[in-house]
């Protein structure tokens, strides 16, 4: 029996293995204020594509059929409008790879997609 | 190349044309956002591209003066959206979505559904130079009148 195995210090709590998991195995729901990562005990044999989809090489495969892994996250919430939008280590590991092109602290990194198109708006209608 | 969707927000009406015109040619998504006060917001085609930047499996590539979204790459992980500076990336369902120019209609010599549709002409695809110049002209041409305001 196949069971995938997280590491917990490698994951931020991205949507690419719920979103990649076919058989719909690994569920992913936002609750509040936080984010639940749910992995089978078991999984197909033949499928590895959580593994090749994982940004940070945090899934591994073991032998053992092991008990489900639930994972949990912290949402990140908006500045502008209070949603949760992304966990924190989402955005610590965007930012991080980032970093080179925005700078440390851009000033848009705590609004949620959503905002910054407003913010964009509002910065370019104070250049009319 | 280095033809790209520019805009005059001075010259929006709001009448969401572009949204409507973009979601028919992308199968009901839309790629532009009007925000209020009615400005048009969508994929720069970032030089220094952060989506590109964080996109582990290729799936966004800059390339020739534009940023290549490759859907069947796309794991849906969602870190392009939170790299995006002016949110013109969205999810939907399994991957993400973003300008692409209309590169189908482009293949057939035809412009971007938004450009061609927008009905107050903000919408303008031309490459920078000639934009700029176009906006220099009509400021000074503008100022030359009189009128305090620029660029209308």
């Amino acid at each position: 029996m196949k069971a995938i195995e997280v590491n917990r210090e490698k994951c931020i709590g991205c949507r690419a293995c719920s979103t990649i998991c076919s058989p719909l195995l690994i569920t992913l729901t936002d609750d509040g204020h936080r984010r639940v990562i749910a992995f089978p005990p078991s999984c197909e044999e033949d499928c590895d594509r959580c593994l090749r989809a994982c940004p940070t090489r945090a899934i591994a495969f073991g032998e053992k059929p092991g008990v489900s892994a639930i994972l949990e996250f912290e949402l990140a919430f908006c500045d502008r409008c209070g949603k949760p939008f992304a966990t924190k280590e989402e955005l610590a590991y965007v930012l991080s790879r980032i970093s080179s092109i925005v700078g440390e602290e851009p000033e848009w990194k705590n609004l949620c997609p959503e905002c910054r198109g407003k913010e964009s708006a509002l910065g370019l209608l104070k250049l009319l | 190349m280095g033809y790209e969707i520019l805009v005059r927000p001075e010259r929006c009406i709001s009448c969401y044309a572009c949204e409507v015109a973009c979601a028919r040619e992308h199968g009901g998504i839309s790629n532009v956002r009007v925000y209020p006060p009615g400005i048009p917001i969508f994929c720069r085609q970032c030089q220094g591209a952060t989506c590109a930047e964080v996109c582990y499996p290729g799936a966004l590539e800059r390339r020739d003066g534009e940023v290549l979204l490759h859907a069947e790459k796309c794991t849906g992980c969602e870190l392009c959206l939170l790299a995006c500076p002016f949110g013109a990336i969205k999810l939907e369902g399994k991957r993400a979505y973003k300008c692409d120019l209309c590169s189908h209609r482009r293949e057939e010599g035809l412009l971007p559904a938004c450009v061609l549709t927008c009905p107050a002409g903000a919408m303008n695809f031309s490459c920078v130079a000639d934009f700029s110049s176009r906006k220099r002209k009509i400021a000074g041409l503008s100022w030359a009148m009189g009128h305090e305001r620029r660029g209308k």
